[in-house]
């Protein structure tokens, strides 16, 4: 328990503070304590491939791209606004790709929490030919 | 800020470095009259139609395309291959 919260406790115990002033500073103590995710603001998702050194030593290949993050974000804006009828079409060929997703949930409140994933988001594949990096800065 | 011009760079095998650009303001030239149109048949549904026409969708999604012109500044794209360096950059 953190030292806010043993304060406020202490202090409704002393009956300094009522049940309900206690509440509210322990539910402002909480959003302190909560990491604030905004702060982790990316501006660029970067996707990165670079090759592995062949037998004759040679790197064949590499892929450097850095995404705005506002493009990401207009993207899922973008892809919200497709008319039922289409999402069902696009819907139902995922399906058949064995992709289970409805692009129904593209609501405005699931695009805002996505793109707070997506900027704490880190792939490494590090496979036989390459080393492929997907992350956020 | 919108998105303004589009870099290119493309190096072949035999190390000849090719350079172009594409001014985007070409393209929002053309999409201009075309944007002011769908906005006003937009407008026109939005009065006259129940809201649920598939059309409305549709004319959203192309009135919605600034905001992908605007976010794409920035956007950069290298590809190295046997062939060729292809770079792209996007200002």
């Amino acid at each position: 328990m953190s030292d806010d919260k043993i304060k406020i406790l202490e202090m409704l115990s002393s009956g300094k503070i009522s049940v309900e002033e206690a509440v509210k500073l322990i539910d402002v103590a909480e959003e302190k304590q909560t990491p604030n995710l905004s702060a982790f603001a990316s501006k660029f998702l970067y996707v990165t491939v670079e090759p592995k050194e062949t037998e004759e030593g040679k790197k064949i290949g590499k892929v450097f791209v850095k995404v705005p993050f506002a493009l990401i974000k207009a993207g899922f804006n973008i892809a919200g606004l497709i008319p039922k009828a289409a999402q069902d079409q696009i819907n139902e060929g995922l399906k058949d790709q064995g992709m289970n997703f409805d692009f129904s949930d593209f609501k405005p409140e699931n695009i805002q929490d996505l793109m707070t994933a997506l900027e704490l988001l880190t792939v490494e594949v590090d496979n036989a030919d390459s080393y492929i990096k997907v992350f956020s800065k | 800020m919108i998105a303004m011009m589009i870099f290119g760079q493309v190096t072949n095998k035999k190390g000849k470095l090719i350079k172009f650009f594409f001014p985007l303001i070409i393209l929002y030239i053309i999409l201009l009259p075309i944007y002011l149109i769908v906005l006003i048949v937009y407008l026109f549904f939005l009065v006259f139609s129940d809201g649920n026409n598939e059309a409305v969708s549709y004319l959203k999604l192309f009135l919605n395309l600034p905001s992908i012109f605007h976010s794409m500044r920035d956007l950069e794209i290298l590809v190295k291959n046997k062939e060729q360096n292809i770079k792209l950059i996007v200002k």
